[in-house]
This record gives C-alpha cells, structure tokens and sequence, in this order.
C-alpha cells in the first residue's frame, strides 16, 4: 500500500469516525493500555522529573504562603472544567480545549505541570480520557512540553515587544500544536511503520491528527486571547493581585 | 459523573484501598504480559468483579461507550499504520480494554477522597493529594456552574456561529475564572475564621483492615504470570 494511499484511507477513516460521533473528536490524549510497557515507563522517567520540579516549586511557594495550595486546587478545578468544554470547530468535530496555553499565562509553567497533571489525572479517572499507564506520555506532551513552549514563546514575544494579542495568541495556538505533534511522535515510536519506520509512521499520525488539530489549535489561539482581554478589561487588577506566578502581561 | 455515583454506591467501598491497588496493579502486569487470550480471559473476569462489586449492566455500558469511542479510531488508526496487521490491532484493543477496566475497577469502588486520604499517608505525595482533593471537591462546582451558564448562553443563541461560539466560550471561560477566584475567597476566608493556618485537617476515611492473605494471593497471581513469560508460556 502506498504512503498516499494510506494517508487517504486513515483520512477517510476518521472523518467517518467524525462524522459518526461528531461530540468526540481523537483527543490529545493517548487512551489507556495503547502504550506498551516500555514507551510507558520511558514516558514518566521523562515526565517526573519535571513533575518534582512543579512539585518542589509548589512546596517553596506554600512555605511562603499556605494558601497557595487553595489557589492551585482551584486553578486544578477550573482546569478541569476548562478541558471539558467544547470548543467550536470548523472542521465538525467539537473538540475540547487543553487550556495549557491559558493556564501558563495565569499560573506560570512549573505550577502548571503539577496542576495539568492532576487535571489528566480526573480526566482519566472519571471521564475515561486518556489513561494512567499512559498519564506519563500525555503528561509530558501536555503538561510539561506544552507548558514549557507556551512560557517560551510568550518569553520570545516579550523579547520581540510584540503586542498582548500576538503573544498570547502564538503561545497557545503553539503549545496546541506542539502537544499534538508530540502525541504523534509518542505513537510513531510505539507504532513504528512497517516500511519507513518511525519516521513514516510519524507522518502518518501527523496527517490523521493535523485534520482536526490545526483547526483547534488556531481556535484555542483566538480563545485566549478573548478571555485574557476580559480579564484584563474587566478584572485586570483581581488577576494582578492574585496571580503571582504567571508570564503574560495581564499580571 | 457516573464512576464517581457508583464508587459511593459499591458494595466493595469499605474494602481497603490498598487490597484494590495491589489486585489493579496484578491486572495491569498481566496487560502487559503477551498473552492475547489470558487478556480476553481477564476482561471478563473484571466485569464479572465489577457486577460483584455492583456496578449494573446499564451502568457499565454508558460507561464504556466512552472509552470505546477512544479505542475504536484509535485501533483503526494502528491498523493503517501498520498496512493491515489485524492481529496487532485487536492484542491492542483488548490490552487498552483490559487496562481501563483494572483502573475502573478501582474508580467505581473507591470514591476520589477515600482514595486521596489513603495516598495522604505518603508524606511526599501529601501537597499533590491535598492540591488533587481540592480540586476534586472544586470541579463538581465549577462544572455546575460552567453547564448553567453555557446554556444560559446556548438559549441566547450564543453558539449560532462560529465567530460568536468563540466570543461566548470566552466570555464563559473569562467569567469562570472570575468566580473561581470569588469562591475560593469565600473558602479562605471560611478557613481563616476557623483559625486554619494552611494545614488541611480532614476526617481520615474508614476501612476495613487490610487483608494480607489477599495481597499475597493477588501477588502471588502477579507472580504467575512473570514465571509463565520466564519460562516461554507466550511463544
């Protein structure tokens, strides 16, 4: 079977899949039990040291104040609820948001580790999304690389001085983008193809994802900057008193 | 949410969280272990544990429409991947079946607090349990909260299109977040007249004691399967 038409049969599997169950888009996550043992482990040795840092930067912040865990138990909630939402696609599918991009702009990136990963961590245990011998690999594309790139690229921005809305934009429609390029890439090595290898197989998971994800991303992109331009306009000194630890200019 | 109902509802919720971990974990093992059939095998023995522990038919088919939603494009998508290889495919759909079922085994017989105060006892997971128990009690809240308004919204004809389903999401999100920092307020507030002074002190949850018989018993089935792959019962 050639490339071509491979890519052609996986698109046109999932947009049936899309057309079929149009409220559940493939998510981000990778579902439970689709990682075998190795890629799993090799996915949370990555993924915990990081999560020790979040851990680490969380305990020095609540010896500070003690009531920094209330905020990060409530940035945890609405996390949650954020990626519950749907977001609205022109592709058919409603996905939902990952909210990192966001999250990273109003509570930094090492207390999004922590709290993105609680997040999955009910994601998986009470909706099914994703799994827990998997928490490691979706972790890591969403919590940590996701958090980090999204840090990155507002860093870059304010570097650039490029406005509020490019930088907020850019950091989320990226950390989006990323989180889904990693996802491929964790597949891709699991599932290597037969002729090609890791890097066929790569591409094959970029194609099926991109359908959707692009879409999403550059949705989730104009969606924070909608709700940090309210924020800002109507509670720009709340989030300023409150939010200590975040990276955008809304602080 | 359905898992959560049920874990308050299961006949096995006073069963010590760790007796349930350690028979998880025994399932997970023998997930990755090859062995397709024993895997089938294993699936059914969860479900039957699972009406044991009394989760109904019509309970646990809403929740596995979801996961199967999941696995089903995701098992398509191998299959292509890999030019056809339906035996991987299904190994992999049974594997990703059996796993979520070991983990739902445990969800839907131990409620999130139960769990989290057991974990509490692990003093360095303590700041992550306490921050996941907050959440926990929080997002049933937020989430009420989210529906009333997105409805509210949805009546208002807020998501007619795509431009104005963005505007409103955001609006939503934005005011989401607003009253998420006025209730926690309220909760610190609430905590301050109470002289907290950051400690969380909860109610340990109740068990029975820990079965150590059973442990062993679950292990030594663990164990089982290691020796069967040792000795090249998978070939």
């Amino acid at each position: 079977m050639s490339l071509k038409r491979c890519i052609l049969l996986c698109a046109g599997a999932f947009s049936l899949h899309l057309m079929l169950f149009p409220h559940l888009a493939f998510a981000m996550h990778i579902m439970e039990g689709f990682l075998p043992a190795k890629w799993c482990l090799f996915w949370y040795a990555l993924y915990v040291p990081f999560l020790a840092l979040g851990v680490a930067a969380i305990t020095k912040g609540v010896l500070r104040d003690p009531y920094q865990k209330i905020l990060l138990g409530f940035a945890g909630a609405f996390v949650f609820v954020l990626s519950a939402l749907k977001l609205p696609s022109v592709t058919g599918s409603s996905s939902h948001p990952t909210g990192i991009g966001l999250g990273v702009t109003l509570f930094g990136p090492l207390p999004m580790v922590v709290v993105g990963s609680v997040a999955l961590l009910f994601q998986a245990l009470l909706l099914a999304h994703g799994g827990l011998t998997t928490l490691g690999a979706n972790a890591f594309s969403m919590a940590v690389v996701g958090s980090f790139v999204a840090y990155g690229v507002h860093r870059w921005a304010k570097k650039w001085h490029a406005s509020f809305q490019v930088s907020t934009f850019l950091a989320a429609a990226l950390a989006d983008l990323v989180t889904y390029a990693v996802t491929s890439l964790q597949l891709a090595l699991a599932f290597p193809a037969v002729q090609g290898g890791v890097l066929a197989s790569a591409e094959r998971f970029f194609a099926i994802f991109a359908i959707t994800q692009v879409p999403l991303a550059i949705g989730e992109g104009i969606l924070a900057v909608l709700v940090l331009t309210f924020l800002r306009d109507y509670a720009g000194e709340t989030v300023r008193y409150l939010l200590k630890e975040g990276a955008s200019d809304v602080r | 949410m359905l898992v959560d109902l049920l874990a308050y509802k299961s006949l096995w919720r006073f069963v010590h969280p760790g007796e349930k971990l350690v028979l998880c974990g025994v399932f997970l093992l023998w997930g990755f272990l090859p062995f397709p059939w024993i895997h089938f095998g294993l699936v059914l023995v969860i479900a039957f544990l699972l009406f044991w522990s009394g989760v109904s038919w019509r309970s646990f088919s809403k929740l596995l429409l979801t996961p199967l939603l999941f696995i089903l494009p995701g098992v398509l998508v191998v299959l292509f991947s890999s030019q056809g290889n339906v035996t991987l495919s299904v190994q992999l759909a049974l594997r990703s079946l059996l796993l979520w079922m070991s983990f739902l085994l445990v969800a839907s017989t131990t409620p999130v607090p139960d769990m989290l105060g057991f974990l509490r006892n692990f003093r360095p997971l303590q700041i992550v349990t306490d921050v996941a128990l907050l959440t926990y009690r929080y997002l049933f809240v937020l989430s009420a909260r989210a529906e009333r308004v997105y409805l509210a919204q949805q009546a208002r004809l807020g998501y007619g299109s795509y431009r104005q389903g963005l505007q409103s999401l955001a609006f939503l999100i934005g005011g989401l977040f607003l009253y998420t920092f006025q209730v926690m307020e309220q909760f610190r507030f609430s905590l301050e007249a109470r002289g907290c002074e950051g400690e969380l002190a909860v109610l340990p949850p109740r068990f029975r004691p820990l079965c150590l018989l059973r442990i062993v018993l679950f292990l030594g089935i663990g164990m089982g399967g290691v020796f069967l792959v040792l000795l090249g019962g998978h070939r």
